[in-house]
């Protein structure tokens, strides 16, 4: 039987009641793009030239796009959803999940730059999110 | 140009041609512009709109569990609207110390 290792998000607390705070506003779900942001919040960006306001719509660009593939607008699913959306708890990805909990893995906090650097090199979804920001992931991880 | 002026670029052929045709034509060459985008080779689209939806699906569940707990559903009630059974909705909405 595994062991529950103390709540996962604990070495990365700040980032990760930022990613849900960013994710409130502008998504469904906390994703692994929601951490890249919250990261990029905390400056982790700030030596690509990555604007935080470029990340967030960058993100609703994407969602948008995809949902719009199957004919889903949605701004007009906002728009029916309305206020509920600001006062219900977010689900969080598995994929973001287990990125933080790689990135708190034998850390007793993990810094902006540790995270995205996990992000970076675990993360298919933080790779294309990153590209699409011009930044070279590898770069990233350093 | 004036009315009643000949231009033999406004001529079409009364029997064979009329101004609607070129329209449908148009149209049809969208719906299957439409179909090879949905049943192109490249998988990334049709994934990430399956994300997409999960998304806004996991989200508007939740709410809606949360709005029909408020207002006194039992587990079995929500689980019955849903179509799920009674101890998907309670394993995943009910849990006591949730990690997340």
């Amino acid at each position: 039987m595994r062991l529950l290792a103390p709540r996962p998000t604990a070495a990365a607390q700040p980032l990760f009641a930022l990613a849900c705070e960013e994710a409130a506003r502008i998504s469904f779900a906390v994703g692994v793009e929601h951490l890249v942001l919250a990261c990029t919040v905390y400056g982790a960006l700030d030596r690509f030239d990555v604007e935080t306001e470029d990340v967030r719509e960058r993100i609703v660009s994407d969602e948008r796009e995809a949902l719009a593939s199957l004919g889903i607008s949605l701004d007009s699913v906002r728009g029916e959803l309305g206020d509920t959306l600001e006062n219900t708890c977010l689900p969080v990805s598995p994929a973001a999940k287990r990125m933080l909990e790689l990135a708190s893995r034998r850390r007793r906090s993990v810094t902006a730059e540790q995270l995205l650097a996990t992000l970076a090199e675990h993360s298919i979804t933080a790779q294309r999110l990153l590209r699409e920001l011009g930044v070279d992931p590898a770069l990233v991880r350093r | 140009m004036s009315a009643g002026a000949y231009d033999p670029a406004d001529a079409c052929q009364p029997t064979l041609t009329d101004g609607r045709s070129s329209i449908i034509v148009d149209a049809v060459e969208e719906v299957q512009d439409l179909a090879v985008q949905i049943a192109s080779d490249d998988p990334d689209t049709g994934l990430r709109a399956v994300a997409a939806l999960r998304r806004l699906l996991e989200r508007t569940e939740r709410i809606n569990v949360e709005k029909a707990r408020r207002k006194g559903y039992s587990w079995q009630m929500i689980a019955d609207e849903l179509g799920v059974s009674k101890q998907a909705v309670h394993k995943k909405y009910a849990g006591k110390g949730r990690r997340w």
